[in-house]
């Protein structure tokens, strides 16, 4: 199996290694295995957890909504019926953003068009730029 | 003649250069016989970009008709006269059936 060093697995995520043993401390992560000098290896289990709770907190979850998502990722069938609701619930956000970012995508690309479209500049943005 | 009456949306923007030729030539087609009802309003995306972000409009000039995005560019004359007439046909066949049931 491969295993990481904290400050490889901080660098693959872009999260500090003070954050990374600070979802240790709290429970989010599992107690990471230890090389025989005490480093920690982190596996690809824990990077793959560990990039859920990454995406999660870019959602505006909560480190405690994450800690319920996280036991009903790892055990669906038997997760508590309040977590599964969480879960539900947290996937309607996910749809609604997805929803979001869909229009956002259509609109910034009609707006690059538009841009693309105009020999001088853009105009359109500048345009915008001054109702603001 | 036939009763249909549809909305061209043509969705236009100050920057795109085949966005005028684009409201002349709806603005010619429907002086034909036969596209007497038809009725059309031109668009700007920049002042109305939540509706053509909606109707699904990604560049200039696109035409909508009866609502649908049919052309995102520039169409020929014939082109467009052809898919006016689908849709008019489309829109008396739609009637006949109401009136039959």
């Amino acid at each position: 199996m491969n295993h990481k060093t904290i400050g490889e697995a901080a660098r693959q995520l872009e999260i500090s290694v003070d954050t990374l043993r600070y979802y240790e401390k709290i429970g989010l992560l599992p107690k990471v295995n230890r090389a025989e000098s005490g480093i920690r290896q982190y596996s690809d289990r824990d990077i793959s957890r560990l990039k859920f709770i990454k995406r999660a907190q870019q959602m505006n979850f909560t480190l405690a909504e994450i800690g319920d998502l996280l036991k009903m990722r790892e055990a669906p069938q038997h997760a508590r019926d309040e977590v599964r609701q969480l879960t539900v619930e947290k996937l309607k956000e996910v749809e609604i953003r997805l929803s979001e970012l869909g229009t956002l995508r259509k609109e910034l690309s009609l707006l690059v068009n538009l841009c693309a479209a105009s020999g001088e500049g853009c105009p359109i943005i500048d345009r915008i730029e001054e109702n603001k | 003649m036939n009763k249909a009456r549809i909305d061209i949306e043509v969705f236009t923007s100050t920057v795109c250069s085949n966005c005028q030729r684009a409201g002349w030539m709806v603005e010619r087609l429907l002086k034909e016989p036969g596209f007497e009802n038809v009725t059309w309003r031109e668009i700007d995306v920049v002042e109305e970009i939540d509706y053509a972000v909606t109707s699904g409009v990604l560049a200039t000039p696109s035409i909508a008709i009866g609502g649908e995005l049919i052309f995102s560019a520039l169409p020929s004359v014939k082109q467009l006269r052809n898919a006016i007439q689908d849709y008019l046909a489309s829109e008396s066949q739609w009637e006949i059936r109401k009136d039959e049931s």
